[in-house]
């Protein structure tokens, strides 16, 4: 289903075929706000940016910054293509305390990160000169999108964004006792998708579709 | 179609509500270095702070230290020497205070914060108020989090738009989706991922850096 199916629907579930009460802009922001709640509480856009360069002495990573991947919301996973291994990511900054306290300028080949912030992650050891590269996995941001776009969500879960999007333009209209209906509707299949979405990825634990 | 709600409003009650969610969950995170005066203990952090996160001396973490632990272990006396602890509470409004009190002078570093200048520099690494254009919520649930805060003060204004039973609707949602968002913050950027490794904590053996505790050689009776 593309976005111009899912728009045309909508507005059938609201009797507005016509354009006669909810806008265009409405309408677009609606679906971009759902398409965005979708992929933030089921993960289900995870993409991967190979062949990227460490820096040198660079104990946190701001990827939209230092690497321009404008999309980036988190990461999964870093594959040190130095080593052939994937750091370990089972520790705190605070267990990085334990090990170091001066782990921030602790230099070596990176074999750990955490996470830090939203915008940052912390990496240890970090490289005192700039060699080699990684790949890194990571949860990505919806795209930006024009009608003729297919969601990137599951077909059969692609409704999802038709229920959002009703919910929220009936409460735009103080119609709140009809958009619970909507709503309840929506959280339950978030709730499947979100299962399904890790269910998938424990079949190799790298979260990859 | 007339305006009830003008601009300047909606701009007020959507940076309030950012004001409240970062304050909430400290999420918004940026980093200060200082400037160190040999001989002065007390410094001044930027209005923007909320709570301090870290703070490492030359890359070294300085432990938080309560006001009351230093007036047990330290008050009044002065003390000067490379600091391990800091004093966060109970001193001047916005103000970090080193123990002991810095023996040198280091300047202040402007780049790199987060890379080259750790190792050389003072840092203090804070939770802070947003700016609404550089510091901002995370940008993938800011614009739905924000109308919601906004929809549940306009309505509560006194003005053509009154409606009190909206203004309630719009709190409900507005506490619901924050806590939903400031959970799923949590999950994502505090949290150990925890995909690849043992759920269980290995710690590595690393070169260790033994350090004397904070007592040694004081006298004791």
């Amino acid at each position: 289903m593309i976005f111009s199916d899912i728009k045309q629907n909508i507005r059938k579930d609201l009797d507005d075929i016509g354009v006669t009460f909810y806008s265009t802009d409405d309408l677009t922001d609606s679906v971009t706000d759902a398409y965005k709640d979708i992929n933030l509480k089921t993960h289900c856009i995870i993409k991967k940016s190979a062949g990227l360069s460490w820096i040198a002495n660079l104990s946190y990573i701001d990827f939209r910054t230092d690497y321009l991947i404008t999309d980036y919301i988190a990461t999964t996973a870093i594959y040190n293509n130095n080593t052939n291994r994937f750091l370990d990511d089972n520790m705190s900054l605070q267990q990085f305390n334990l090990i170091r306290w001066d782990w921030e300028i602790n230099t070596g080949e990176p074999d750990s990160w955490a996470p830090s912030d939203f915008k940052r992650i912390a990496i240890m050891p970090r490289q005192a000169s700039a060699n080699g590269t990684f790949d890194l996995f990571y949860w990505a941001d919806t795209p930006s999108f024009v009608d003729t776009d297919t969601p990137l969500i599951a077909t059969d879960m692609q409704d999802l964004i038709e229920k959002y999007c009703v919910a929220d333009l009936l409460e735009q209209a103080e119609e709140f006792v009809k958009a619970q209906t909507w709503w309840e509707e929506y959280d339950l299949g978030i709730e499947e998708y979100a299962d399904r979405v890790a269910t998938l990825a424990k079949a190799d634990l790298m979260l990859l579709a | 179609m007339p305006v009830v709600f003008d601009d300047a409003t909606i701009t007020r009650f959507s940076n309030d509500g950012e004001n409240q969610f970062a304050s909430a969950t400290s999420c918004i995170v940026d980093r200060v270095s200082l400037a160190i005066v040999s001989g002065t203990a007390n410094y001044t952090l930027p209005e923007s702070c909320i709570n301090i996160r870290r703070v490492t001396w030359r890359g070294k973490w300085m432990e938080p230290m309560p006001h009351r632990d230093y007036r047990e272990r330290g008050f009044p006396f002065t003390s000067l020497g490379e600091p391990t602890s800091y004093i966060y509470n109970n001193i001047l409004r916005q103000t970090i205070q080193f123990f002991p009190t810095p023996n040198e002078t280091i300047a202040a570093a402007t780049t790199n914060l987060y890379g080259s200048s750790i190792g050389t520099s003072v840092i203090v690494e804070y939770a802070r108020t947003p700016d609404y254009y550089t510091f901002i919520i995370p940008s993938y649930f800011r614009r739905y989090l924000l109308k919601t805060f906004v929809l549940k003060m306009c309505f509560a204004i006194e003005s053509k738009g009154t409606n009190i039973k909206a203004s309630k609707y719009w709190d409900a949602k507005w506490k619901k989706i924050a806590n939903d968002y400031a959970l799923i913050l949590d999950d994502l950027h505090n949290q150990p991922r925890k995909l690849l490794a043992s759920t269980y904590t290995v710690l590595k053996p690393r070169p260790p850096r033994p350090v004397l505790p904070a007592s040694f050689g004081t006298y004791v009776e």
